[in-house]
């Protein structure tokens, strides 16, 4: 599928640390000879300290649409082609998968998790699969999380707006603004991650007094716009209302906004006053069927190289310093977790969410229920 | 009908009984047993209703579902109406478009009523305006499951109306009295077999529907199988998910049974099979 | 019917305008989806302000769907396999049964009205129970389950103008009564029987809500990747999914026409 000459450039590149090659697979332009994301080659001597696998597939739970699409291709078909393992991808669910993280012969090996839902389940006693020892460590991850948090990214849940608006929104009070601002509100349905800094924060509560959080405070504000939100599905469903028209304004990750902008769609997002979730990991069942197989796809993914070919194609920040070197300036700047950017966001209190996790979760399902 | 075949009776239930057994009643089976298990025989049935989110689930796919079996009379009748009184040519083109959405995907169909319903969607882009603001609200789903039931209605009164008797007809007209007469005396009376097993086969099967309100549906408000399928899937409460179910399965099946006890539905189906 | 139409004329040119206003209802989401299958744009927008036939290409060439449709059409195969034995077999039964013949036409058709998602559930429950996990044979069974009354009332339907006569004589020539069935019974419903046993084929390999919750992950029926894109894909891809969908309803529907017409002539 990849010419091996293409392979050979994006090596050079990759090492070089240069401009690489990254067609825009998120415009909107058919070209369809370069329709896929700059494949990836797998960076050598990655695999020098896996053991010999076994299993023949990992099955990770993912959020699929178009950033899924390019993380098959960037980092997902590589390592097939190293390991022999075929990566399946499976429909996330938070709820599936805390029921499964603790049971013998679960179905999946591992999930796409924020930081304080790992650090949640350590704190309720069901932690994660422990990452095997000879998988790298990333450490722009809390050091206390380290051995079970690995292989993913930084991102800020953003406000995004349609130009059509005429006016620009400053902050998350806009958005609970239906009358300056009118058209639905597009937000997730089984996502709750920001959700109650969102509400907290345009009701006015000042960055540093949101923890621990007033969910009920929370939930009162965001039933002052109950019945202009649609819900999304998916994060790529709420593109889609975006792309559509189908809302004004929107809540969600910083990648899939740069997604629809990269690809000529009118609508502009910000990170002020952004949510910022700074390190994540991709979870791992206790018993995963595949654990040879998944902690060998972890490692591949905590490399700096794949850090660097995700924060480039997608935007989302590495979780490992090295990876930072790996990028030029302007995409750095672009990062969630870049310093000018932190400094405009409200990043997430790990171990006090933890604390919180059920209470969250009980609450906004039920108020999503309504 | 002259003395009945009865030999290898017994032979020829095995497979049916056996399939059914396996693949029906089996699960059914453990369903209820997954109830019993979680909340106990009484609970079983007690249970849901002390869940607001059931209660609130239960009472909205009720009177959904009568809304759906109304609106989906009337225009089946309509419908029906039509197939048997056009043309020739235009009767073929209307069946072909009943059949025709009958035979496309039931995804395909509904996800085409969510690019028609989405706030500025198709619907909006088309006939102008702000929109109906039916989105993911739980009237916003009588269109898309009327489309669907349709056929189940207009099949069988279809098949009434070709049994129409030519000679009735001829009467009503001679006494005079009008069109209304004629209708009310002759063809009236004649579909109300198959608008009967229309409407309770159309109620019945949307009390249990999953897929449109799946798609269509608001998260606030949802229909009673949503509700038992996020204890399924999401929330992974098995046992609840089953109570829940049994009381589902208790609803359609005891009024499936009534209707075909007491309207003999089963045999109006027979027949309008028959008739195709 | 001219009869109707005679002695009710205002009323059926009412109907006839109505029905043709329904017909447009009914038209409408496929209408609706086919031309978004033929946007250039990478999210799905409608109406489309480019066009273009990438996303076929793409659809066409992308092996997890060409795996998806593959793998429905054989669990729809087995699944037909065992509904048109077990419908035709009741079928054949109901004539033969002295007592409980209104208990098992209700038994047959009971799976129609059965919820979906809770047979769904029951299948997952009761394979849980025995100590595996449901997968695609348990999703083969519940549809078998599902068309199995599809074929029972065609091939009961066509039974019905069979007279019994037929089958006597052939006992009384010195059939058994399995070679009675086979040789004078059954051919006189083939008619039936595979008719019936394609429209179980096109049930099951469209059936969604089974194959949402048997499915193992990586290993999706077409309905449920349609379902899982239409949900988490902002891109048309889906809608050149549907709109193959429909392009096979439609031949289908045409060679349908076709036969029956033809028939009609010859006879």
């Amino acid at each position: 599928m990849h010419s091996s000459r293409r392979q050979f450039l994006t090596r050079v590149s990759l090492a070089a640390g240069g401009a690489l090659l990254v067609p825009s697979v998120l415009a909107a332009c058919g070209s369809d000879t370069d329709s896929s994301a700059t494949p990836s080659a797998a960076p050598s001597g990655v695999d020098a300290k896996w053991p010999e696998l076994k299993s023949r597939q990992v099955v990770v739970a993912g959020f699929g649409g178009e950033t899924y699409d390019v993380r098959q291709k960037l980092e997902f078909d590589p390592f097939t082609k190293l390991s022999g393992a075929r990566v399946t991808q499976a429909a996330w669910d938070y709820g599936k998968f805390t029921e499964m993280v603790a049971k013998p012969d679960p179905e999946w090996d591992m999930i796409d998790f924020d930081g304080y839902s790992i650090a949640a389940l350590i704190e309720g006693k069901t932690p994660p699969g422990k990452l095997a020892d000879w998988v790298r460590r990333c450490d722009l991850v809390d050091a206390a999380y380290r051995d079970y948090a690995a292989g993913s990214y930084a991102y800020s849940v953003v406000l995004g707006w349609s130009t059509k608006l005429g006016a620009t929104p400053t902050g998350w009070a806009d958005f609970f603004d239906t009358k300056k601002f009118p058209g639905k509100r597009a937000f997730p349905k089984s996502i709750y991650a920001g959700t109650a800094e969102i509400a907290l924060l345009a009701d006015g509560v000042p960055k540093d007094k949101i923890y621990p959080l007033d969910l009920d405070r929370a939930i009162a504000k965001l039933n002052t716009i109950k019945k202009d939100i649609i819900f999304y599905d998916s994060y790529a469903q709420g593109q889609q209302y975006m792309a559509q028209g189908s809302a004004s304004m929107i809540a969600t990750a910083n990648s899939r906004l740069i997604q629809l902008k990269d690809s000529g769609k009118p609508i502009d997002w910000t990170y002020q006053d952004a949510i910022l979730y700074p390190w994540g990991g991709f979870a791992l069942t206790q018993q995963a069927p595949n654990a040879d197989a998944a902690n060998a796809l972890i490692d591949y993914l905590s490399t700096p190289e794949a850090q660097a070919a995700v924060a480039k194609s997608l935007y989302l920040g590495p979780t490992v310093s090295a990876a930072l070197d790996l990028l030029e300036p302007n995409v750095l700047a672009k990062q969630p977790s870049a310093p000018e950017n932190v400094a405009k966001q409200l990043s997430v209190d790990v171990p006090s969410l933890a604390k919180q996790d059920g209470e969250y979760v009980e609450k906004f399902f039920a108020w999503v229920g309504k | 009908m002259g003395r009945q075949v009865t030999e290898g009776g017994r032979w020829l239930l095995l497979p049916p009984l056996a399939l059914l057994l396996i693949g029906l009643i089996g699960p059914l089976v453990a369903v209820l047993a997954a109830g019993i298990a979680a909340e106990g025989p009484v609970g079983m049935v007690t249970e849901p209703f002390r869940s607001e989110l059931f209660l609130g689930a239960a009472v909205r796919t009720l009177w959904l579902s009568a809304l759906v079996a109304v609106f989906t009379v009337v225009i089946g009748v309509v419908y029906a109406v039509a197939l048997v009184a056009a043309p020739r040519w235009l009767a073929g083109l209307l069946f072909g478009v009943l059949f025709l959405t009958f035979w496309v995907s039931l995804l395909v169909r509904t996800f085409g009523w969510v690019l028609m319903l989405q706030p500025a969607g198709a619907l909006d882009v088309l006939v102008g305006g702000e929109g109906l603001g039916l989105y993911q609200t739980t009237p916003g789903l009588v269109p898309a499951m009327v489309h669907i039931m349709l056929p189940y209605v207009v099949l069988p009164v279809y098949a009434d109306l070709r049994g129409l008797d030519a000679a009735q007809l001829r009467a009503a007209r001679s006494l005079g009295g009008g069109e209304w007469l004629t209708l009310r005396s002759v063809v009236l009376p004649a579909i109300r077999p198959g608008v009967v097993a229309g409407a309770v086969i159309v109620f019945v099967l949307s009390l249990g529907f999953y897929v449109t309100p799946a798609f269509l549906g608001g998260p606030g408000g949802q229909v009673v199988s949503i509700v038992i399928g996020a204890q399924f899937g999401r929330l992974q409460n098995l046992g609840g998910a089953a109570a829940m179910g049994v009381l589902l399965l208790v609803a359609t099946l005891g009024l499936y049974l009534l209707a075909d006890r007491f309207l003999g539905i089963g045999r109006s189906w027979s027949a309008a099979v028959e008739r195709d | 019917m001219t009869d109707l139409r005679r002695a009710a004329p205002r009323t059926s040119r009412i109907a006839v305008a109505l029905g043709v206003v329904v017909a447009l209802f009914l038209l409408a989401p496929l209408a609706v989806v086919l031309p978004v299958a033929f946007s250039a744009d990478s999210f799905l927008v409608f109406p489309p302000q480019q066009w273009s036939t990438r996303w076929f290409t793409e659809v066409l060439a992308d092996p997890a769907w060409l795996e998806a449709i593959g793998l429905s059409a054989r669990i729809a195969a087995g699944a037909t396999v065992l509904a048109t034995v077990a419908g035709t077999a009741a079928a054949f039964a109901l004539r033969r049964v002295r007592r409980g013949r209104r208990a098992l036409r209700t038994l047959m058709l009971a799976p129609l009205v059965v919820p979906q998602l809770v047979l769904a559930l029951g299948l997952y429950l009761a394979v849980d129970d025995l100590g595996g996990r449901a997968g695609l044979g348990t999703l083969l069974v519940g549809q078998a389950v599902l068309a199995t009354p599809v074929v029972y009332l065609a091939v009961a339907a066509g039974l019905a103008g069979v007279d019994p006569a037929l089958t006597r004589a052939a006992r009384s020539l010195g059939h058994t009564w399995p070679s009675a069935l086979l040789r004078v019974e059954l051919p006189l419903v083939v008619r039936s029987v595979v008719g019936s046993a394609v429209l179980a084929f096109g049930l099951c390999f469209d059936e969604s809500v089974l194959a949402y919750y048997l499915s193992p992950p990586g290993r999706e029926t077409l309905p449920t990747r349609i379902w899982l894109d239409a949900g988490q894909s902002a891109s048309p891809a889906i809608a050149a999914v549907s709109s193959l969908v429909i392009g096979l309803a439609v031949v289908l529907l045409g060679v349908s026409v076709l036969v029956t017409t033809r028939r009609k002539r010859v006879r």
